[in-house]
């Protein structure tokens, strides 16, 4: 059995650990069809099994705080090919990333899981994305509403990290990982979390490149060292409403199909699509 | 034994053959044995006396089945026992295992009784298709032990289906030849009934 370590990105708040709760579930419990299929049990399962019990009570599952980072592995067989892999995913917190924009370095612990990575998710929530503003059209808005174009001092909220807008750190990311793996080819799984926010009728391709076009550019433009995939994907299936939360509940026997997955090649619920399709780039 | 591991010995007859005495042990174990059971490899083999059961017993509350937020769980859960178990292999494709939908009086007397009903029924089709091929034997029941303000079932429904086959039927008399588990442990009481 190989094992293959997938990292797994994205900002604080961003779903990448109510992805691995949920990714767990469906591995765990055979609900509905899905790509690959757990092998074996891991010899611990006391973490999975801790955001597990929130994830399937439809509760949101605790973020991960840096003072309690771990790696999770899971051995899945692929339903088609036969092949078995053991992944490893580390459980990073979103502030580390952000942390890695703002001081623009990282530890040797990151290092080393970014030297061995076989793959990478890289997550953002279109809830929380920052858009872009240019001075001239806050300006053009300002006028249109009648309030004074003037620079009032006082009104200005000092600048901070958290204010580049997403698509910029998004980048910056995928950049520092091209820095340290100069050499390789990267696939990299784009993941929409929250798709139930975004709804039918777009692609999340699509939807990145109207949402996110700097994003979506530089995918394009780095595809010679950058193999990409675009999923949307809600874990939960909705929002933490009490009358979606119910409505979730009572519609779903199988918590498996409150998941909603959209995405080149893969089944509505089939949360392990992009991780089949991270493991193809070892085969 | 430990804390929260005790073990009940009840001496029952049929009425009629009030002489012909079957002794039972009834485990009496926290749940939080079989939660950490759960969580880990290393913890589920110190369930050695699983092992030696004639009859493993897996309780799904159906107080908690009552409930949309927590009957997925409860079934998650019951599923991840028994697997754990079977992963240590302290159940078999010899173990018989009784699954038990206890309080089923509450889930009659529920306005939600169709759905839940319906995803008992899919428990059952899940449970089948993951596990009636790697034990001995699988059955379910449904319980309602005490009296029921509802007054659907009477006191202690369905446990003399449920304890007739406890007396009558264990797998090591049904396959002499076979061998039983080998239990990790060297505590006299888990080696009890272990062929030498």
């Amino acid at each position: 059995v190989k094992t293959a370590l997938q990292l797994i990105m994205g900002l604080p708040m961003a779903g990448k650990t109510t992805f691995l709760a949920a990714l767990w579930h469906v591995v765990d419990q055979p609900e509905v069809p899905t790509s690959l299929v757990l092998h074996e049990m891991p010899p611990q399962r006391e973490y999975l099994n801790q955001i597990r019990d929130e994830w399937i009570k439809c509760r949101p599952v605790a973020r991960t705080a840096l003072s309690s980072q771990r790696t999770v592995n899971m051995v899945l067989t692929d339903r088609t090919t036969g092949n078995t892999a053991e992944l490893l995913f580390p459980d990073l917190s979103g502030e580390l990333f952000a942390s890695q924009i703002a001081d623009r370095r990282w530890s040797d612990d990151f290092d080393r899981l970014v030297q061995q990575a076989a793959g990478v998710l890289l997550f953002l929530n279109p809830a929380s994305v920052v858009e872009p503003q240019a001075i001239e059209d806050v300006a053009a808005l300002a006028e249109a509403l009648g309030a004074p174009t003037e620079t009032v001092s006082s009104a200005i909220e000092p600048w901070q990290h958290s204010h580049v807008p997403t698509q910029v750190q998004l980048v910056e990311l995928l950049q520092f990982l091209r820095w340290r793996r100069r050499t390789d080819r990267m696939r990299v799984g784009l993941v929409v979390s929250a798709w139930d926010l975004i709804g039918a009728g777009v692609s999340p391709q699509d939807w990145i490149r109207q949402r996110l076009p700097l994003l979506h550019q530089f995918l394009e433009c780095n595809s010679d060292w950058l193999t990409t995939a675009t999923y949307g994907i809600s874990a939960q299936g909705g929002t933490y409403s009490a009358d979606t939360v119910q409505a979730l509940l009572n519609g779903n026997p199988r918590p498996s199909k409150r998941i909603v997955v959209a995405g080149p090649h893969c089944d509505p619920h089939d949360i392990t699509a992009p991780i089949k399709w991270l493991l193809e780039s070892g085969e | 034994l430990g804390a929260g591991q005790r073990f009940l010995h009840l001496a029952i007859a049929h009425s009629d053959r009030p002489t012909q005495r079957r002794d039972l042990i009834i485990s009496d174990v926290s749940g939080e044995f079989f939660r950490q059971a759960r969580d880990s490899r290393e913890e589920a083999r110190k369930l050695a006396f699983v092992g030696r059961a004639d009859h493993f017993v897996l309780l799904l509350d159906g107080a908690k089945l009552l409930s949309a937020e927590t009957r997925a769980a409860s079934r998650m859960e019951a599923d991840q026992i028994l697997r754990s178990m079977l992963d240590v292999a302290l159940l078999s494709d010899r173990s018989y295992v009784d699954v038990v939908f206890t309080k089923w009086d509450k889930i009659l007397g529920s306005g939600e009784r169709p759905a839940i009903e319906a995803f008992v029924a899919d428990t059952r089709v899940l449970f089948e298709e993951r596990f009636a091929t790697r034990l001995g034997r699988l059955r379910f029941y449904y319980t309602a032990l005490r009296t029921s303000p509802s007054g659907l079932l009477p006191p202690g429904y369905d446990v003399d289906q449920l304890l007739k086959p406890w007396l009558e039927e264990t797998w090591l008399e049904e396959a002499p030849s076979r061998t039983r588990t080998v239990v990790a442990s060297n505590r006299s009481f888990d080696r009890f009934g272990e062929t030498i």
